[in-house]
């Protein structure tokens, strides 16, 4: 490194630094006040932008010298992370510059990629789709950005009339998203981080915030290094580093989440404690039907829940999650208790569950019935794995039955509304929704002969290859089928790219302009800081570009009803911009083409988004976003409460104004209990269960080019509990093979390591693509939300030289 | 070698943060910039990852340092390794 360089990197550390202890100093753009700025530090320039990683959403300030990413800094204007970021977002610069990235279009002949030009490239998949539009498959994620999913999602729907479309948070989400629909009938947190702020109890339900979302959780510890009190829950079937920082650790059964929760319901029955006001005026009662059960479920009278629910006393509920009958009523007194503020945080541990919708629905019940609702501090929260997966998936609706702004491809209104937002003719998109997930790599994994109908997959900005469950089934499969052709953007080989026909070079983050949505329902925009390297290019641009050689084929669904191209952009003199054409792709800012126009969809759910423009001046604004009477626009913090959310009438206490029942009440669930699917046995006696660690982001195909943190965290392990060890004799680091019914794999043995699961249970994190937990696991999933159980499945634990023998 | 900006925070309990301070001072691969009773920021330059250990692990185990959070990171040249998977491309 140059010492120029060197001194630069030098005064923005200090600068980044004291301005976190400088509480009131100014830290905007650039950071580099004049003061502090070398006299010959000109050429080093600074912006915003989003971190690439969680859902969390921090802000970072980006430098920029010479066309390269050479710092990182917390963003202190952000009221998300205020300056602070984790150990993955102080290395996020890092990505960009792997010695692997893909830089030409590879094309697969005879077995090996070679590099093709790009012309040709798109050639072979607009070919590939114009054969047969109704095989073809676009496979996403919550990493796409907005414009990215938005571009997507209208080229399949509007353009080929083909709803099979999906994103890799269905396996990661969906069942949030299940349990905000059945509640109050519209998806998303009412609440938002400053709960975090507010709350006296934090309950975290198998969730590991001190690791996977640790800017959120150093909220809360840093309030007790202040001497605040807040008490910290921890529920999970493991120890780990949140358990650390808790007051109590409840270790239940997997699923017993489930029976948790009810247990709670059944105390503020029994005590008389539930918030009889909140419940009159604001909630009512449903439960499944039992018949052709639905997500809407069935109303029910409060003298029923009260019968069903007076079924899980809390030493039924011991039985079922070997938590301690006491603290169920432990826990059961503290939601009585309405001088506390509690807030609940989940993410996959209730997500990733063959009862997710159902979890989901019962802890929101539990916040509804005790009041700890609407108030800061009183929220049941879910929390988002992926950066976008918030306002790329749930709210652009890149989903298989979705629609944007909270449509479905079902309800014919909502398809007129969108053809006529798209202006496009009647009746062009299809009312069938496509294959979810699961049953779309299924359908491309079964060969043609025998009903698989997908035949052409793209997958962009994700790696099914290492996330599917039961990859054996679901992915690996491809490799024999000669005529089922798998196209992968992407910036690094991965272990999805390893079976790719076509692979399309990627931008990445800063590569390209972009816009996030985060957890708590914060729209974040950035622009493009420097350029790819190669042919990398955007993924809106391969969308677009794959649209038009559809229509040079003469492929009708690329028109709008005025024969217009769908994706047409006109110039001042009303000529179109070739933004096709990737010189010509930045003549304008595409990205604020679509999302202005994607605008227009959020207001049916009350999702109102603001300008464009308002979010290049802000560090993301939280919908609805109103414009006031004096033209500037309020975000909005609390939904459905009257005191912050615009769309409350004035003088109400609360309205969910998307209610199922039409009359403003949300819906408080009882769901039974249900075993999980498949549970140990003698022949595999043991739980496993699936996850992340804190240095790498999901599959890291980026944190692992990171030297830092592959430093850190070189290779995935399985955890095991010492005295299961000591049983079948087995060292501390010894390789063993984890197996499953669906597959097998090898892993270094972790004995009371950084998590500490109890005896019968071991723990894999999933990022390492050289020792694929997904071989193992299980691909059943909640019957609304489709999303597969990670969490639980049996498995067995056998030496090296035994399994080989 | 990266670049890192810290900042320290000192115990409450602690009532001599300045001593700390002062040997903050006297290390040449650290420079000191704002400080007041409960936080001090630093700047981390040292020409290896152990050395930048050794310095981490020395400032962290000085009297009243309760903790160490990260504000900046600067990055190196260093290539960072390839994963495991490939794209066999011939060229
Ligand atoms: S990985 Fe998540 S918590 Fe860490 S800096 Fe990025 S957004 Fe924040």
């Amino acid at each position: 490194m140059d010492s120029k360089r060197r001194g630069f990197l030098k005064s923005a550390a200090m600068a980044a630094a004291s301005s976190m202890v400088l509480g009131d100093a100014e830290f905007s753009l650039p950071v580099l006040g004049a003061a502090d700025a070398p006299s010959d530090g000109d050429d080093l320039t600074w912006n915003k932008a989003p971190c690439r990683f969680c859902g969390t959403g921090c802000h970072l300030q980006v430098g920029v010298h010479e066309g390269r990413v050479v710092a990182v800094a917390g963003d202190k204007a952000a009221e998300v992370n205020k300056g602070l970021l984790c150990v993955k977002g102080y290395h996020v610069g890092g990505i960009l510059y792997g010695a692997d990235r893909l830089t030409k279009p590879l094309l697969r002949k005879d077995g090996r990629l070679v590099e093709i030009e790009w012309d040709e490239a798109l050639d072979i998949v607009a070919q590939r789709i114009m054969a047969a539009p109704e095989k073809f498959a676009f496979y996403g994620s919550g990493q796409w950005t907005i414009p990215e999913g938005y571009a997507a999602q209208k080229l399949m729907k509007g353009g080929l009339s083909n709803n099979h479309i999906d994103p890799n948070a269905r396996l990661c989400m969906a069942s949030a998203v299940t349990g905000f629909l059945a509640t109050y009938g519209v998806d998303e947190p009412a609440g938002c981080y400053d709960d975090l702020d507010a709350c006296d109890v934090l309950i975290t339900w198998g969730n590991n915030p001190a690791e996977m979302h640790p800017i959120l959780f150093s909220r809360v510890t840093d309030r007790r290094s202040r001497g605040e009190n807040v008490r910290i829950i921890d529920i999970s079937t493991r120890r780990t580093r949140t358990t650390d920082a808790a007051n109590d650790y409840l270790e239940m059964a997997p699923h017993g989440d489930v029976a948790i929760a009810l247990g709670i319901m059944n105390q503020l029955i029994a005590s008389g404690t539930y918030d009889k006001d909140f419940v009159e005026k604001h909630c009512a009662f449903r439960a499944l039907e039992s018949e052709s059960p639905t997500l809407q479920g069935e109303a029910i009278s409060e003298d029923e829940f009260r019968k069903r629910i007076a079924a899980y006393t809390p030493e039924r509920v011991e039985e079922l999650s070997g938590v301690p009958a006491d603290q169920i009523r432990m826990l059961g007194k503290l939601f009585g208790d309405r001088n506390l503020r509690i807030t609940s945080l989940w993410c996959m541990g209730m997500n990733q569950h063959t009862m997710g919708t159902a979890v989901n629905s019962l802890v929101h019940g539990v916040h509804l019935l005790s009041g700890h609702f609407g108030r800061p501090g009183d929220a049941p929260t879910s929390l988002t794995g992926q950066p976008s997966a918030c306002g790329t998936v749930r709210e652009v609706g890149t989903l298989a039955h979705a629609l944007p702004g909270g449509r479905v491809v079902a309800n014919p209104d909502h398809r007129a509304q969108c053809e006529g937002f798209w202006n496009l003719p009647a009746g062009r998109i299809s009312p069938t929704p496509g294959y979810h997930t699961v049953k779309m790599f299924d359908q491309f994994t079964k060969s043609s002969d025998e009903g698989g109908d997908i035949d052409t997959l793209f997958v962009q900005v994700t790696n099914p290859g290492q996330t599917l469950p039961n990859l054996n089934k679901l992915f690996n499969d491809k490799e024999k089928l000669n005529d089922k052709f798998l196209i992968v953007s992407e910036v690094y080989p991965t272990a999805t790219t390893q079976l790719a026909d076509l692979i399309l070079p990627a931008a990445l983050w800063v590569e390209k302009n972009g816009i996030y949505g985060n957890s708590e329902r914060r729209t974040q925009q950035w622009f493009k800081l420097v350029d790819p390297p190669g042919e990398a290019r955007d993924d809106t641009w391969m969308t677009i570009a794959i649209a038009h050689r559809l229509l040079e084929l003469g492929h009708e669904g690329m028109k709008d009803k005025d024969g217009e191209f769908i994706f047409a952009v006109k110039d001042d003199q009303g000529e179109d911009i070739p933004i096709w054409e990737f010189e010509h792709y930045y003549d304008t800012n595409v990205d604020k083409h679509l999302f202005e126009e994607y605008r227009q969809f959020t207001t049916m759910k009350h999702k109102n988004l603001a300008p464009y423009d308002e979010y290049v001046k802000a560090r993301g604004l939280r919908w609805p976003v109103v414009q006031q009477d004096d033209g500037s626009w309020r975000e909005t913090r609390f939904r459905f409460a009257g005191f912050d959310d615009p769309f409350v009438a004035e003088g109400e206490e609360f309205d969910f104004y998307h209610s199922s029942s039409g009359d403003g009440r949300a819906q408080v669930w009882f769901h039974d209990y249900q075993p999980p699917p498949e549970v140990p046995d003698e022949e595999f006696p043991m739980w496993l269960c699936t996850g992340r660690v804190l240095e790498h982001w999901h599959t890291g195909t980026m944190t692992r080019r990171l030297p830092q943190l592959n430093r850190a965290m070189p290779t995935a392990y399985v955890e095991m509990n010492l005295q299961d060890a000591l049983a079948q004799n087995i060292r501390q680091g010894e390789t063993v093979v984890i197996e499953s019914r669906r597959g097998t794999t090898q892993l270094p043995v972790w004995i009371d390591g950084r998590g500490r699961p109890p005896r019968g249970t071991i723990f894999v994190p999933f990022f390492d693509e050289t020792k694929l937990i997904n071989n193992c696991t299980l691909d059943d999933h909640d019957p609304f939300s489709k999303q597969p159980d990670y969490k639980k499945c049996a498995a067995r634990v056998r030496k090296l030289s035994e399994a080989s023998s | 070698m990266p670049i890192s900006g810290l900042v320290i925070t000192f115990d409450q309990t602690f009532g001599h943060p300045d001593e700390t301070i002062s040997r903050l001072r006297g290390e040449p691969a650290i420079e000191v910039g704002a400080c007041d009773r409960q936080q001090c920021a630093i700047v981390v330059d040292t020409p290896s990852q152990a050395d930048d250990k050794k310095i981490y692990q020395w400032v962290q185990d000085l009297p009243g340092v309760a903790g160490i959070q990260v504000a900046f990171v600067g990055f190196d040249d260093d290539a960072p390794p390839d994963s495991s998977s490939t794209t066999d491309s011939v060229d």
